[in-house]
């Protein structure tokens, strides 16, 4: 318990490392904190859905063969259309909420901002995700017992980033 | 096996409840920007800690949980116990990569920080996944998988409350 914890202590720093490394860009994009929270976990969520359903397919033998490829490819898109829908609507729900709240905010581009970052950290996150844990059931590990702190490790690290990236682009739109 | 429409319909709604509930926190969080980015050290540990404080709420109700369904009724004093050990070493442990990376805070005022929250938290979220968890094995219910996820969403939402409120008092 205490050394699963230690480690992901260290991925959630670097989390935190690379957003306090960027506060000048963040302060440009007024409203960002309030999604932030949800942004995070949605990826975790996503991902470790993701892998959690692979892993029971791969052991079921469902994701094999002539029907590798299928499945693991509705896998992927699911994961990947979730990844958009809920993050327009996390996007939508801050927009409402500052303006609800008087809360200075970047209004509509709030919903823009976490649909770029979300499709940023999609094709990142869910590449991984579905590389890995294919990877390690074939090496003979079982991903259900890896993939949960690492999802929502490289998770945290992955979304921060995009959502710098997304906030570069939105801020200049 | 595996229709796309199916992993949608069963996922969306429960993603963007626990989205909406993350949000309240994220109010939170917007309500102490100014401090957040005067402080790049509360920043780097924010995440960590929000993460540390929702794995324990998830281990506390799995524990207490199996416990009770064995009938160690004992066992809790130790549980309890256990979590705070972990929770000081980990605690200890954020702050202290912390402050490496921004020695502009004083060390102690770093780890009262750290301390303070993950410790009035612990002690909430026992009382109320003890509560919650004995509730949901009288109604018969399986605490694995309904207490799990309030205790997670409600230690996300009071992590960034209580942590705000102890930034402002320790400062």
């Amino acid at each position: 318990m205490l050394v699963a914890e230690l480690v992901s202590i260290s991925g959630g720093v670097l989390a935190g490392y690379l957003l306090a490394g960027v506060t000048g860009i963040l302060e440009k994009i007024p409203g960002v904190l309030i999604l932030l929270p949800a942004f995070l976990e949605l990826r975790g969520n996503i991902a470790g859905s993701l892998a959690a359903r692979l892993g029971t397919g791969l052991h079921l033998g469902v994701i094999r063969g002539r029907w590798k490829r299928e499945n693991v490819r509705r896998n992927v898109l699911a994961s990947f259309f979730l990844g958009i829908i809920v993050s327009a609507v996390i996007g939508g729900f801050a927009w409402f909420l500052s303006f609800l709240m008087g809360i200075e905010s970047m209004g509509w581009k709030l919903v823009l901002l976490s649909v770029l970052a979300a499709l940023i950290s999609n094709v990142i996150g869910i590449s991984l995700t579905t590389y890995l844990t294919l990877m390690l059931y074939k090496k003979g590990y079982n991903p259900d017992d890896v993939m949960g702190p690492v999802v929502t490790t490289i998770g945290d690290v992955v979304s921060v980033l995009s959502l710098i990236l997304a906030g570069l682009v939105v801020v200049n739109v | 096996m595996y229709k796309m429409k199916d992993i949608l319909k069963e996922s969306l709604p429960v993603l963007i409840v626990t989205s909406g509930i993350s949000m309240i926190a994220g109010l939170f969080l917007q309500n102490m920007e100014k401090a957040l980015y005067a402080l790049p050290f509360l920043l780097t540990i924010m995440p960590a800690l929000n993460d540390m404080i929702g794995d324990f709420g998830c281990i506390l109700t799995s524990r207490l949980s199996t416990a009770f369904k064995l009938g160690y009724f004992q066992i809790v004093k130790r549980v309890l116990l256990q979590i705070l050990l972990v929770s000081l070493i980990s605690s200890l442990y954020l702050a202290g990569i912390g402050y490496l990376l921004h020695p502009n805070l004083p060390l102690e005022k770093a780890i009262s920080i750290v301390l303070l929250t993950s410790f009035s938290l612990i002690l909430t979220l026992s009382v109320v996944t003890y509560t919650l968890t004995l509730y949901a094995l009288r109604r018969n219910v399986d605490p694995d998988n309904v207490i799990i996820p309030i205790a997670t969403s409600l230690a996300d939402v009071l992590s960034v409350l209580v942590f705000s409120l102890v930034v402002s008092t320790v400062l």
